[in-house]
This record gives C-alpha cells, sequence and structure tokens, in this order.
C-alpha cells in the first residue's frame, strides 16, 4: 500500500502545482501553467518490484500532451476540461473520469501596482497561457464582472515559465496562469496575487483526469483503480495540512515537477485552499457552465453535450483507498 | 520559358501530395491537402491571411536587414584584419550554434512582448550566417586585386568599397541568401514570443485549440510557398552582372 499511496502520490502532484513546463519555451503559447504532466499506463516496468498504477510522463507543453492522448500513444492524460470537450466533440475517443484539482489559478500584478481590483486592469495588458486556456475564461469571468468590454484589456499569450519575467520586465501589467507559475513572482518578490480562484470561484476546474476510450474497454478495472487512487489521494491532501508537506516533496523531485519545494510547498500552504483536492467529483452543472463560458471565449464554437466527454461510471464506483505515505 | 522544363519539379510535387493524401485519410492530426486547401480559403476569407502573411514578412525584414547592416561591416573587419577575426570570431563561433529559441526569456525581458522580440530573435538567427559568410569572403579575396588597386593609388575606405567588397560579394550573397533561409526558417519559433499575429503564431495558435492541424499545415504549406519565393528572389540577385563575374569566366 505505502507504494501504492506513494505512486498515487505522484499523480496528485502532478495536480497539485501544475507546474506545466519547466522552464520549456517550446511550450508556446502553450497553457495554462497548470498541469502539463500526464499518466501513461504502462503498467510500470520501471521498477519491477512495485505494483504501478500509471507511469508518470510529465509533458513540456499542452500541445504536445494532446497529440500524445489523440494519437494514442498516451492512455490516460490530466488535460484541460475544455480541450477534451473539443477532442470528444471532433471524434477523439476520450472521456474525463474525475476532476484533477479545484481552484489554483491566480491572477498577479507587480506588488507596486495600484490595481486593487479588477477593474483597475482597464486599459492594461494582460497575458495569458493560450486563448484556449482556462484561465482565459477565469479572465473572461472577472471582465464581465468587472464591466470590462474586449477593448478594454489587452490579452496577450505567454508561455507560463516566461510570465513572471514578463511582468517583472513590466512587458505585462498582469499575469493569468495556474500554479506555480504565479507564486513563483510572489516568492520573488516582485509580484502580488491580485485574484485566487479561492477568493471568486473556488469549484473552478481546470486539469481533468482523461482516459481513451479503449483503455475504459480492454481495462476497466485498471481505469477505476487509478480513479480510486486519484480520488483518496486528494482527500488525503486536504484532510492534513502536513500530508501536503510531504505531497510537495514529492513533487518537487526532478523526475516530477523539477521544481523547488518551496514553491510547490508555497503553493500548497498559503493558504491551504489555494488548490483543492477533497472533491475530485464530476458534476454535471459545472461542466455545463464551463461548457458554456468555453463558448463564450470561443474556445469552442458549439453546445456540446455532457455525455459526449464524461464517462461517470468509475466515479459512481468509487472506492476509497488507504493511502499510508510518511 | 520552356514549360517542359517544370514537368520534373511539378511530377514530384504531385507525387508527394498524392502520398499525404493517402497518409492522411482517416488520421485524427494530419489533416488532407483538401482540409489543408479548404483551410487557407477559411483564412484568406476571414481576411486573417494576408495579415499573418504580413506581420511575418515584416519582422523578417527588420530582423534580416538589421542583422545585414551589422554583419557584413563586422564580417568585413574580420576578414580584413587578422587581429579582429582572432577578437571576435570565438564569441561569434560561441553565440552561433544557440537556437534563438533558447533566447526566448531573455527576449522578452529585453524586448517585451510586441514586435520586437521575434525581430530580436530573426536578427540573431540571421547575423551569425552572414558574419562567417562575409569573414570568409573578405579574407579570401585575390590579393593580386588588392595589389593591383594599390598599385593604382587605392585605398583605405575606397578601397573597401571599389576592390575588396565587389570581389567578396559573390560569398556575401550566398551569405545573405543562407540568412534569409534562416531568417524564415525561424519565424516559427520567433513567433512564439507572445504577439497575436503571423505564420507562427498561427501554428502555434492552431496547435493550441482543440483540433485545428489542418491550420498548422496550412501554416506549414505558406510558409514553404513565401520561402521558395524568397529564394527565387536571391537566386535573381546572384545571377547580376555584378555578382556573376567570379563564376561567368
Amino acid at each position: 500500500m505505502t507504494q501504492d499511496g506513494r505512486e498515487i502520490d505522484m499523480t496528485r502532484g502532478m495536480d497539485e502545482s501544475g507546474l506545466g513546463m519547466p522552464g520549456m519555451t517550446m511550450a508556446s503559447m502553450s497553457m495554462p501553467g497548470m498541469p502539463t504532466g500526464s499518466l501513461a499506463t504502462d503498467t510500470a516496468k520501471a521498477q519491477p518490484t512495485v505494483p504501478q498504477v500509471a507511469q508518470f510522463v510529465r509533458y513540456s507543453g499542452w500541445p504536445e500532451l494532446k497529440e500524445a492522448l489523440m494519437s494514442g500513444r498516451l492512455k490516460v492524460a490530466m488535460m484541460l476540461a475544455p480541450m477534451v470537450m473539443d477532442l470528444a466533440d471532433k471524434g477523439v475517443p476520450v472521456r474525463i473520469v474525475a476532476l484533477g484539482h479545484r481552484s489554483g489559478a491566480v491572477i498577479m500584478v507587480n506588488k507596486d501596482s495600484p490595481a486593487r481590483d479588477f477593474g483597475d486592469l482597464r486599459g492594461k495588458r494582460i497575458a495569458i497561457p493560450s486563448r484556449f486556456a482556462v484561465d482565459h475564461i477565469f479572465v473572461r469571468r472577472l471582465m464581465r464582472e468587472h464591466g470590462l468590454g474586449d477593448r478594454d484589456l489587452t490579452m496577450v499569450e505567454i508561455a507560463p515559465p516566461d510570465m513572471p519575467a514578463a511582468l517583472l520586465a513590466g512587458a505585462v501589467d498582469a499575469y493569468a496562469t495556474g500554479e506555480p507559475y504565479g507564486a513563483k513572482s510572489e516568492m520573488a518578490g516582485y509580484g502580488r496575487v491580485l485574484y485566487m480562484t479561492r477568493d471568486v470561484w473556488p469549484k473552478y476546474i481546470c486539469c481533468v483526469l482523461t482516459v481513451r476510450e479503449e483503455l475504459i474497454k480492454s481495462d476497466p478495472e485498471l481505469v477505476q483503480n487509478l480513479v480510486n487512487h486519484v480520488m483518496s489521494a486528494g482527500q488525503w491532501l486536504d484532510s492534513d495540512p502536513k500530508h501536503r508537506t510531504i505531497a510537495a516533496r514529492i513533487a518537487s523531485e526532478r523526475s516530477i515537477f523539477n521544481q523547488a519545494f518551496e514553491l510547490i510547498n508555497w503553493v500548497m500552504e498559503r493558504p491551504a485552499d489555494r488548490v483543492t483536492y477533497g472533491d475530485l467529483r464530476l458534476i454535471r452543472t459545472e461542466f455545463d457552465e464551463m461548457m458554456r463560458l468555453a463558448m463564450n471565449a470561443k474556445i469552442i464554437n458549439h453546445p456540446i453535450p455532457y455525455e459526449t466527454y464524461v464517462d461517470e461510471s468509475f466515479m459512481r464506483r468509487f472506492r476509497p483507498v488507504s493511502i499510508s505515505i510518511q | 520559358m520552356k514549360p517542359l522544363r517544370y514537368l520534373p519539379a511539378l511530377g514530384i510535387i504531385a507525387v508527394i501530395i498524392a502520398l499525404w493524401w493517402v497518409t492522411a485519410l482517416g488520421s485524427l492530426i494530419f489533416p488532407t491537402p483538401l482540409a489543408v486547401v479548404k483551410a487557407i480559403a477559411e483564412l484568406a476569407r476571414e481576411g486573417t491571411l494576408l495579415q499573418h502573411v504580413y506581420a511575418s514578412l515584416y519582422r523578417v525584414t527588420i530582423g534580416y536587414l538589421g542583422a545585414l547592416a551589422l554583419a557584413i561591416p563586422l564580417g568585413s573587419l574580420m576578414g580584413w584584419f587578422p587581429r579582429w577575426f582572432g577578437a571576435v570570431n570565438p564569441v561569434v563561433q560561441i553565440l552561433r550554434p544557440i537556437s534563438p529559441i533558447a533566447w526566448i526569456p531573455l527576449a522578452i525581458l529585453w524586448f517585451g512582448v510586441g514586435d520586437a522580440s521575434p525581430t530580436f530573435l530573426i536578427f540573431l538567427a540571421t547575423f551569425f550566417p552572414v558574419v562567417v559568410a562575409t569573414a570568409s569572403g573578405v579574407h579570401l579575396v585575390e590579393q593580386q586585386y588588392v595589389r593591383a588597386a594599390r598599385n593604382f593609388g587605392v585605398n583605405g575606405f575606397k578601397l573597401y568599397q571599389r576592390v575588396i567588397f565587389p570581389a567578396a560579394l559573390p560569398n556575401i550573397i550566398t551569405g545573405m541568401r543562407v540568412g534569409l533561409g534562416v531568417a524564415w526558417l525561424v519565424v516559427v519559433a520567433a513567433e512564439m514570443v507572445a504577439i497575436n499575429s503571423g505564420l507562427g503564431y498561427l501554428i502555434i495558435d492552431a496547435r493550441n485549440a482543440g483540433s485545428r492541424y489542418d491550420l498548422v499545415v496550412a501554416g506549414m504549406v505558406i510558409i514553404g510557398i513565401i520561402g521558395f519565393g524568397l529564394d527565387a528572389v536571391m537566386r535573381r540577385l546572384e545571377s547580376l552582372e555584378e555578382v556573376r563575374w567570379r563564376y561567368g569566366t
């Protein structure tokens, strides 16, 4: 169980701070600082003595991850929810079986910026990971709430790892991204959090556990086991602050996120609900809302029914597993 | 112009398109040639096609001309004065192999997220091939021309202008041709830096979208065709009288 727990914790780690693309400039526009990690269900030959549910593979950018999933080289991935909707709609056999995390996106400004709320960003320049990122949806929602129109804000697309430097250099007035790229400038002292999803949109969904249909058909037990572990690890993470520190330690390893432990831990602790994992259930109304927001942001161009891209059955048959790592 | 001359090239292109079509059938990622043509038509209809082409050509032109303006004088100095060569060449050779992609974070820091960053990356990529070609062109100028000119009392900048530069021009033009090819080659990488237009941006943006690989390949095809056009122009330049003399006789 220890090994199982640890393995899953790796998964968790993945959701947790996202750490998208460490240093990966290629990731173009690529999206969110959010989890670019993914799971290949190569039932791990890496450590033959350890029964692993999945093997963790980090991708350097969303497009690379998406292409690996589309071509079937990858069976399971933590993907951006609107992207999965679009892929399923276009006939790629993928299904969402659980969430990856909730919340975890931030809007950062320079610490000397006079901006106190989103309305103060009128006429300014804000960086987003990509037009297709969920962070873009977050920005759009804040624009609507503060009465900003399309012309009131200039959005530029920058790869999340480059955002802190862009803010420091004054190339942008603010940036929206998934953690830990917000925490990066905050920890370094020149960035200030203007908004966290925890304050205005705590149920925010970004990355979701996505599985190819052939794996669901050929090995439903494996998928069930994976969902059990992912959801249990989420509950484990939110049940005790100590667990978050343990997870940050594991997730910061070179083979996982390859980010400073202090950075991941910052995301885990300040505050503890900056990113949450306790409720990874799929909820239809939330996805329908996300779908409508994605349509407004022109990420998708027509409504996509929930049934097209979700498989709730594994979540319904969820059986908690105990996670026992110290 | 004999149309028959183009037949083999057109034949090869036709075969490649046919193979492409067969390979792409039923693929989720690889679009068919027809889908790509439709995607190009869609861009043209929206009016964004010209916008992307214009944006990329603009950045390439500025970056390229800026590189020429610095690289030809520096290359000339390096080619003519061994001390200059000894002093500058190591730095040139150290910086030359670094991909513009690696410079992206610094480009954002120094030049922000407008047109300047991608232009700088194109400048970097173009600068080194032209420096190296110019230096070697100047270095290889036959000494008899120089001696003859000196005998007639031609010296200093006039010597460079009237003798050395024209003698090195074939090499310089070859370097310029390589440089332009490289400039166009790195446009995709350079346009990863936050901007909202350009053919490189088109490709990157389409990859970020759910499933618009038709646009990705459309961007590739357009870049290829424009690159072909640019090279044709440069080859024209190579066949000018002023440059041909060396090959001619």
